[in-house]
């Protein structure tokens, strides 16, 4: 599904991200386990197409619209989490009550049902996380990029959004993280300093 | 003192007692200033937050020229006013002059450039997270744009605010383009220059009065969305 080779993007006259050769399948679940600075986000943002500006050759299997990202520090827009997590639905001209069903059903599987009328500026670190996760996870991307995604996430969490992931197995999900992860979110695991 | 206070008290029995004369330059300066900020919104929104979102060579040029419009005295664009709507003039054939749309034309372009440049500031200051997190979930550039001025909702509020205070106390071009016509131009601020000149002090303190309620009206509305942006910086 996705293939890299010799990618580099240099920044400021300095080297931020660098991958001799990288493939990855349709479905697997990858874990890029690496420390600050490493250029995970960097390749995260190129995967999922908000960065252009790199040498090297990238191939993806997906469309842009299949793709999508939840940064480290995800950013919710002003409104309620139901207007947040449909954001993406309307952007793909889905209509208002099948939008609103999916959403919903998204939410309950996150443990957020309960919030979904809720003003995202009162919203906690972990459930903002969440959030972001079920606005992603709603549009059932091929390729899914998570940025440190157990940031925030207490155990619930942790094993919620693993049960959505296990469900829909064609999903490639691709996180990165200054941590190792935990069992079962990650088949296989790579560090980019060995591909320097 | 006396005169002052006889004159205060004759203006509130004006104001109080519905004057026809009052209310009718009332109605006339805030329907005049609300079609001026429609027009000039819709033009001024839209422009300012394209720019934010667009580089392109001429950029800073370009936004400082019409920041510096914000500065232009009244009487400036009343007299250019003049010179496109008299009989001479580019517009003179569509007999404008001395006429609302006249004033509303004139206030237009003193409304545009308060519009753009706070519109265009308040989509320049959005986190940048905004427009990245838009296009990962498949937004097309309308969307994004909706979005853009949606975040950036309490920043256009208070670029209209400000610019129909602006609007309806200016004197300049109602003067100039409207000709201060009784039931037909007269304006709030019109009419207090009049009444003082022909020394009828408490009819024009008594528009003036109403000015002033307009003004510090306009004022309470911007300090309180700024108030409310704030609380939700500090909530987000």
């Amino acid at each position: 599904m996705i293939e890299i080779r010799n990618l580099r993007v240099v920044r400021a006259g300095r080297a931020i991200c660098c991958v001799e050769s990288m493939g990855i399948e349709s479905g697997e679940r990858v874990g890029i386990v690496d420390g600050n600075g490493s250029g995970k986000t960097t390749l995260l943002r190129i995967l999922a197409g908000l960065e252009d500006c790199y040498e090297g050759e990238v191939r993806i299997q997906a469309l842009r619209r299949e793709r999508v990202f939840v940064r480290q520090a995800p950013f919710l827009f002003r409104g309620t989490v139901i207007h947040n997590v449909t954001y993406g639905l309307r952007a793909r001209g889905v209509a208002r009550a099948d939008a609103r069903r999916e959403v919903q059903a998204m939410l309950s599987q996150l443990g957020l049902e309960r919030l979904s009328e809720v003003s995202t500026r009162n919203l906690s670190g972990g459930e903002r996380r969440r959030v972001a996760l079920a606005r992603a996870l709603v549009l059932k991307p091929r390729l899914l990029l998570l940025d440190e995604p157990q940031n925030d996430l207490d155990a619930d969490g942790r094993d919620r959004l693993q049960a959505i992931m296990d469900a829909v197995p064609d999903m490639t999900v691709i996180q990165a993280s200054p941590q190792a992860l935990d069992d079962g979110w990650a088949c296989r695991g790579l560090a980019l300093s060995e591909s320097r | 003192m006396g005169f002052f206070f006889d004159g205060l008290r004759e203006a509130w029995n004006l104001i109080v007692g519905l004057d026809r004369g009052v209310l009718d330059a009332t109605g006339r300066t805030l329907v005049i200033s609300v079609s001026a900020v429609i027009v000039a919104a819709c033009i001024g929104i839209p422009a300012g937050a394209m720019v934010a979102r667009r580089s392109f060579v001429g950029r800073g040029v370009l936004v400082a020229s019409i920041r510096a419009g914000m500065a232009v005295p009244t009487v400036f664009v009343g007299v250019v006013c003049y010179g496109l709507f008299s009989r001479q003039g580019m517009l003179g054939p569509f007999e404008l002059l001395y006429t609302q749309r006249a004033i509303a034309l004139g206030e237009v372009v003193l409304a545009l450039p308060i519009i753009f440049s706070l519109s265009h500031g308040a989509v320049l200051a959005l986190d940048p997270r905004i427009d990245e997190t838009a296009r990962s979930l498949g937004a097309g550039a309308v969307m994004r744009f909706c979005t853009d001025l949606s975040e950036a909702r309490t920043g256009v509020v208070l670029a209209l605010l400000t610019a129909f205070a602006r609007c309806a106390t200016e004197l300049g071009i109602a003067l100039m383009v409207g000709g201060n016509l009784a039931e037909r131009t007269r304006t709030l601020a019109t009419a207090t220059t009049l009444e003082v000149e022909q020394g009828n002090f408490p009819r024009g303190l008594a528009t003036g009065l109403i000015l002033l309620i307009v003004s510090l009206g306009m004022t309470s509305l911007v300090a309180f969305f700024t108030r409310e942006e704030d609380r939700g910086r500090e909530a987000g």
